[in-house]
C-alpha cells in the first residue's frame, strides 16, 4: 500500500454539510427550536457560549446553539468568527459592578452580609433527582409555572444593587487597601500574549475561557497542587447597566445591560515577614451570563497565579503561561480537532522513518545473527 | 397631570424597552414630518467592555457587546435644525436611527413629542416590570438564618 497526496472530497463535503443541517429534521415530526427558547429555557448553556464566545450578543448566542447542534465549543466558534468581522466602534467608560441589578447574591464568609443573603435562582439545594413529568410537559401547565410564580408579585421596593462584602472588609482592614489602577488594560483580542502578561491580560482571557479548561486547572488547586484555600467572599449574579456617551450630549446613558456572574474569594492571609500588617489576599472571577463554576474556577486562578508571581510558580495552577495558554476553548477545540483533518503527507513521512529504522533494526539484527 | 419627563439619559433604555414594532413606526412618521437626515451614517460594530474588578481595583476587558450609533438632523419649529442621537447595544442600524429620531423630537419638543413622550412611558412601564421581577428573586429567597440552638427541629430557610 503506497501512501500519496490526494485532492478532492467536494461533493463529499457538501453532502456532509447538507446531512448536518438534515440530522436537526431528520426522524421525528417536531417543530424547529426557536432562538427565543434556546435563550429563555437553556440559559445556563447560553450563557456559557456568550462569555467563551467573549461577546454578549444573546440572539447570535442562541443561533449558534442551534446551528452547531447544541455544541457549545462550535457556537462560542461562532461568535468568535463573527466578532472578527466587525468593526469596534468604542471602548466603554470603566465600568464598577457596584451597580449591578442583581439577582442572586451568597456568601459563604458571612452569613449577615449587608442587605443579606438572596439565593435567586440556583440548583445548589435540588437533589439531581429526575422529574419525568417534564418529558412531556403540556403547553398549558408549562405556561402555568410562569403564571404561578408571577402571581402577587411584590412591589420592587426592595433594592436589588447592594454595597460589596470586599469593601465592608477592606474598611476593617482584613484585607489589602487597593488604589484604583486607570491604566490602558490589555487587549487579548489585538495583541497575542507574550509573557511576563499584566494581570488585565489574565482576567480578560480567563473571562473568555472555556469553563471546563479553568475548572481543571482550579480543580488541581483545591486538590493539592496549590494552596488558595479559597472561601467565598461573595458570588453576584446580575444585569450590569452598560453606560456609553449619548452621541450628540455625549452625556454617559444606558445603552443595555449584560447577565453576568462575578466572584471574589477570600485565600489565606500572607505574612510577609515586613512591617506590613497580615492580611488575606483576594482572587476575582467573572464572566458573561451565569457561570457561577467559571466565576469561582477564575477567582482561584487569579489568586494562584498572583502567588505564582510573587514566590515562583511551584504548580502547574500558580503558572501564568501555563494557564493562559491552556483555557481557551475555541483554541484548544481547534488543535485537538485539526488531527483528524488529513494528514497524509506527515504521515506517510513517519511511514517512510519507521520502515527505514527497521530496515536498520533489521540489518543489525542479522549482523549480529551471522556473528555468532 | 402629566408626571415630570425623566432625564435624557434614561430614554434610550426606555424607548428600546417598548414595543418595537411601534417605535419604528412612529419615527418612521416623525422621520418624514420633520425632514429628517442622518447627521452621520449609522454604524453598528462592537465595543469592548472595561470593567473594575474589585479585589485589586484593576481594569481589564470583560468581552466584547454589539453597538450601533445614530444621529439624525431634524427641521425644528424655527427652520433650525436640531438633533437627536442614539446608542444602543443591538446591531440594528434601523433601530438606532428610528430611536435618534425619537430622542431629537422629544429634547427639542418637536410635533409629535406627545406620542414619543406615551412611547416612552410604556417603555419605563416596562423596565419597572422587570424591576419588579427582579425584586421578587431576590426577596422571595432571602435567606431568614438562625442559629441551630434557637431553631430546633426547624430546618427553615
Amino acid at each position: 500500500m503506497s501512501y500519496v497526496a490526494v485532492r478532492g472530497g467536494a461533493e463529499a463535503i457538501a453532502q456532509s454539510n447538507r446531512l448536518l443541517d438534515a440530522l436537526r429534521a431528520l426522524g421525528g415530526d417536531s417543530a424547529a427550536i426557536e432562538i427565543d427558547v434556546i435563550e429563555r429555557q437553556m440559559p445556563i448553556l447560553h450563557g456559557r457560549v456568550l462569555s467563551e464566545g467573549g461577546l454578549y450578543h444573546p440572539t447570535l448566542a442562541a443561533l449558534a446553539l442551534k446551528q452547531s447542534l447544541g455544541d457549545p465549543l462550535e457556537a462560542a466558534f461562532m461568535l468568535r468568527a463573527y466578532r472578527s468581522t466587525q468593526p469596534r466602534l468604542a471602548t466603554t467608560p470603566t465600568h464598577e459592578t457596584n451597580g449591578m441589578r442583581l439577582i442572586r447574591r451568597i456568601s459563604a464568609a458571612f452569613k449577615d452580609i449587608p442587605g443579606g443573603q438572596m439565593l435567586g435562582p440556583t440548583p445548589d439545594y435540588l437533589q439531581r433527582l429526575f422529574r419525568f413529568d417534564l418529558i412531556e410537559e403540556e403547553p398549558q401547565t408549562f405556561r402555568d409555572i410562569a403564571r404561578g410564580w408571577l402571581g402577587n408579585l411584590p412591589d420592587a421596593a426592595l433594592p436589588t444593587s447592594f454595597p460589596k462584602v470586599v469593601d465592608a472588609l477592606r474598611g476593617e482592614g482584613l484585607l489589602p487597601q487597593a488604589e484604583p489602577c486607570d491604566g490602558e488594560p490589555f487587549d487579548i483580542t489585538r495583541a497575542p500574549l507574550v509573557f511576563p502578561v499584566p494581570r488585565s491580560a489574565s482576567l480578560a482571557t480567563m473571562a473568555r475561557g472555556e469553563t471546563g479548561g479553568l475548572l481543571a486547572l482550579a480543580y488541581s488547586n483545591m486538590r493539592g497542587y496549590g494552596d488558595v484555600h479559597p472561601t467565598v467572599g461573595e458570588l453576584r449574579v446580575g444585569y450590569l447597566p452598560i453606560k456609553l456617551p449619548h452621541p450628540v450630549t455625549g452625556e454617559l446613558i444606558e445603552a443595555g445591560e449584560v447577565l453576568m456572574t462575578e466572584c471574589e474569594i477570600i485565600a489565606m492571609y500572607e505574612d510577609t515577614g515586613t512591617s506590613d500588617k497580615p492580611v488575606f489576599t483576594l482572587g476575582y472571577g467573572a464572566c458573561f451570563g451565569h457561570n457561577e463554576v467559571k466565576a469561582i474556577a477564575m477567582a482561584i486562578l487569579d489568586r494562584s497565579m498572583q502567588a505564582g508571581l510573587t514566590h515562583g510558580p511551584r504548580n502547574p495552577s500558580e503558572d501564568p503561561e501555563f494557564v493562559l495558554l491552556h483555557v481557551d476553548g475555541i483554541e484548544s477545540m481547534g488543535f485537538c480537532t485539526h488531527y483528524k483533518m488529513p494528514h497524509y503527507i506527515t504521515f506517510q513521512s513517519d511511514l517512510d522513518r519507521l520502515r527505514t529504522t527497521q530496515s536498520k533494526h533489521q540489518a543489525r539484527e542479522k549482523e549480529t545473527t551471522d556473528a555468532r | 397631570m402629566t408626571t415630570p419627563i425623566p432625564p435624557r439619559s434614561l430614554w434610550m433604555r426606555a424607548f428600546a424597552a417598548a414595543e418595537s414594532d411601534r417605535v419604528l413606526a412612529l419615527a418612521g412618521r416623525l422621520a418624514i414630518e420633520h425632514g429628517a437626515t442622518h447627521r452621520s451614517a449609522p454604524r453598528a460594530g462592537l465595543a469592548l467592555l472595561r470593567l473594575r474588578e474589585s479585589v485589586m481595583l484593576d481594569t481589564f476587558y470583560l468581552g466584547e457587546i454589539p453597538v450601533t450609533t445614530a444621529r439624525v438632523a431634524l427641521l425644528g419649529r424655527d427652520g433650525l435644525h436640531v438633533e437627536g442621537g442614539a446608542v444602543v447595544m443591538d446591531d440594528d442600524v434601523e433601530f438606532a436611527a428610528a430611536l435618534a429620531v425619537l430622542d431629537g423630537v422629544l429634547a427639542h419638543g418637536l410635533a409629535g413629542a406627545a406620542e414619543a413622550r406615551e412611547l416612552l412611558d410604556e417603555g419605563l412601564a416596562q423596565i419597572e416590570r422587570v424591576a419588579n421581577v427582579r425584586a421578587a428573586m431576590l426577596s422571595r429567597t432571602k435567606v431568614d438564618f438562625s442559629l441551630m440552638a434557637e431553631a430546633g427541629d426547624d430546618n427553615r430557610a
